[in-house]
């Protein structure tokens, strides 16, 4: 029997990178890294690299208190919060599978560890105040970014359409999912064709 | 006076039977002297008031020069604590079964009238369990909510008590509903007792606990008391609806058909998997879930071409099957009519989930040093559910084995090398095992005399 899949290099790296504030670029990194953990049952991270606090209000909410600790689980995941492109690299070393790396919408001060990822994702948002930052960005990055994916927050099939038509760019949109911990078989193959 | 129950510090308690209603009573001898002799009075007269299926009557007291005497509802049962530490887990049913009777009992003393009562002590060494029902013992420390204030109170049991019965400001109910928290949390499989800073690990460490159940914990954990909570009530109210999402789970008609063995490759997942197949060819809707660890599936759909998978469930021929998937993931198998969850090698700590299955299959294996393993899974199981599969075994050494363990309704497993492929005898078998079952037509099965010669193994 041949091989169906190719192994991959161990580990992984995705990149999530968000054209703008607020595009979902964590609750996208986490629906993410459910996949890889729960669905794909990979050791999994998920890395905090940008300033924006999230993890730390996620993990005050999951363990009902202020914790010193930057290192906790839910579910399958491991979250590193408030980390730095140095800590990276120890984590590179701890035996995950998979690592996610929430870049989040500053790309001059991530550009680096965006483009060492083996995977680049980006996310934009295609509502009327927030689709032209998305052009712009393709604009502005076009050839380079010809082997990333862009993604969008959930948009309407007309949307993407548009988007596609006018900036040339293949791009998806993100199913829709309240609660980014979930990991409904609705969505697998969304992440199948991703990853 | 049929003899004594118990004896310690606090007295002796005894068991009597009340003559003419001709049923049980404990009845507490308390000495007069006793250091702790008010605190016992305080207690029975507060719960003389109280009137609740999950507290003990106090029926009566009585009083001589030396001592008192308490004469209650005599309960049989174990505590939570014997329970916890006797069981490696508690069933999430039963967890949330046993947090809302215990919010119902705290909700009562919280709202009696004249006096509503704080207990102040809630914790799995003071919870009876009696059957299915759980009853409060204890009540040393509980004071009324008027007093709250004023009087001095109990700080409780590290681990369980709230961090506001270490202050001198006062406590309300807000208190119970902290331990209530605790208890459930201790019930999830959390290290008990410690300091409060365990809390927050503990809470992370309920790993296999639903996620709501976790925000509940946590909400009723709260360290500030006003973002806890406001009321029992409320939080018995979200118990309730992890119940009613439990129940319509379970509500679907799927058939469930548990298959587990004695010990790991005795064939547990082959048995399954062309269980699933025949049911399928068969006309019966039918989905095998992995429900262990071996990743089997997963392994198959990498290395097989002819494997597909939509939407999470793994197709090859007749054969359809969910992989084993995190917590995390949402994938329905209610549509299917039956499902068939491999289980693997029997433990003790899946045995409930095994039993609670509309049907069971268990392999065993027929080698003198498999008997051992045999035993503990035969013993395990429920005996009018399960049908029991010999592993390789000539007919007498099945008829000898299925004799010393007492088992009826056996089965010699015949050799197929493929699962996923229609065989032969492997199909009689199971054809014959279904039409047995009713889940098809018995005109289907070729395999006649399962009933006569493989019933038992005489």
């Amino acid at each position: 029997m041949r091989r169906r899949t190719a192994c991959r290099e161990s580990p992984a790296t995705i990149g999530v990178m968000g054209v703008d504030h607020g595009v979902g670029v964590t609750h996208f990194s986490i629906m993410l890294a459910g996949y890889e953990g729960a669905k794909l049952r990979k050791k999994v991270a998920l890395v905090e690299l940008n300033q924006s606090g999230h993890f730390r209000e996620i993990q005050k909410a999951y363990e009902g208190r202020e914790e010193e600790a930057r290192k906790f689980r839910i579910l399958d995941t491991v979250y590193y919060r408030d980390s730095s492109p140095q800590e990276l690299t120890e984590i590179l070393n701890e035996g995950f599978e998979c690592i996610i790396l929430d870049l989040g919408c500053d790309y001059r001060k991530n550009e680096t560890e965006f483009l060492r990822s083996s995977k680049k994702i980006i996310v934009g948002s295609l509502c009327e105040w927030k689709k032209a930052g998305y052009v712009g960005f393709f604009e502005e990055h076009k050839g380079e970014g010809d082997r990333w994916e862009y993604l969008s927050m959930p948009a309407l099939p007309g949307e993407i359409r548009d988007m596609k038509s006018a900036s040339g760019v293949r791009l998806r949109s993100i199913p829709f999912e309240p609660d980014p911990f979930v990991v409904r078989s609705e969505n697998f193959g969304f992440f199948r064709q991703l990853v | 006076m049929k003899g004594i129950i118990g004896s310690g510090y606090s007295g002796t308690v005894y068991l009597a039977e009340h003559i003419r209603l001709n049923s049980l009573r404990a009845i507490k001898k308390i000495s007069k002297t006793h250091i702790m002799y008010q605190q016992f009075l305080k207690e029975a007269k507060l719960l003389k008031n109280l009137k609740h299926p999950g507290i003990p009557i106090i029926y009566d007291m009585e009083e001589d020069e030396e001592s008192l005497y308490i004469i209650e509802e005599y309960v049989e049962g174990e505590s939570l604590q014997a329970i916890l530490l006797g069981q490696k887990t508690i069933s999430k049913r039963k967890i949330v079964n046993y947090g809302i009777q215990i919010c119902s009992i705290i909700e009562y003393l919280h709202t009696t009238r004249p006096y509503p009562v704080l207990y102040l002590d809630l914790k799995p060494q003071h919870v009876l369990i009696c059957g299915n029902t759980v009853k409060l013992i204890d009540f040393g420390t509980a004071i009324s909510l008027e007093e709250s204030g004023q009087a001095e109170f109990s700080m409780g049991t590290p681990g369980y008590a709230a961090p506001e019965q270490y202050e001198a400001d006062g406590v309300n109910e807000k208190a119970d509903i902290y331990a209530i928290g605790a208890v459930l949390m201790h019930m999830a499989g959390a290290e008990a007792g410690g300091e409060q800073d365990d809390r927050a690990s503990a809470t992370g460490k309920a790993g296999s606990f639903s996620v709501q159940l976790k925000k509940i914990i946590r909400k009723a954990m709260e360290t500030e008391p006003e973002n806890r909570y406001s009321s029992v009530a409320e939080l018995k109210k979200s118990l309730s609806s992890v119940r009613t999402g439990m129940d319509l789970e379970e509500q679907n008609s799927s058939l469930i058909i548990a298959v587990t063995g004695s010990q790991p490759r005795i064939g547990t997942t082959h048995l399954a998997v062309s269980l699933v197949s025949c049911l399928n060819r068969n006309g019966n809707r039918c989905i095998y879930e992995e429900q262990n660890s071996s990743g089997m599936l997963r392994a198959l759909l990498e290395r097989n071409p002819s494997v597909k998978e939509r939407g999470g469930v793994c197709e090859l021929a007749d054969f359809t099957g969910i992989p084993e998937y995190g917590e995390a993931v949402v994938c329905r198998s209610g549509e299917y009519r039956m499902i068939v969850r491999d289980f693997g090698a029997f433990s003790e700590d899946r045995e409930e989930e095994i039993n609670r299955s509309d049907v069971i299959l268990a392999l065993l294996g027929t080698k003198e040093w498999e008997l051992a393993d045999a035993e503990r899974m035969a013993a395990g199981l429920d005996g009018e559910k399960t049908r029991f599969f010999f592993s390789f075994g000539s007919r007498e050494t099945v008829k000898d084995i299925a004799g010393s363990l007492g088992l009826r309704r056996v089965i010699r497993m015949p050799f197929y090398p493929d699962p996923f492929q229609k065989d032969r005898v492997a199909e009689r078998m199971l054809t014959g095992l279904a039409a047995e079952l009713e889940w098809i037509p018995e005109g289907r099965s070729r395999f006649r005399g399962v009933k006569r010669r493989e019933r038992t193994g005489k």
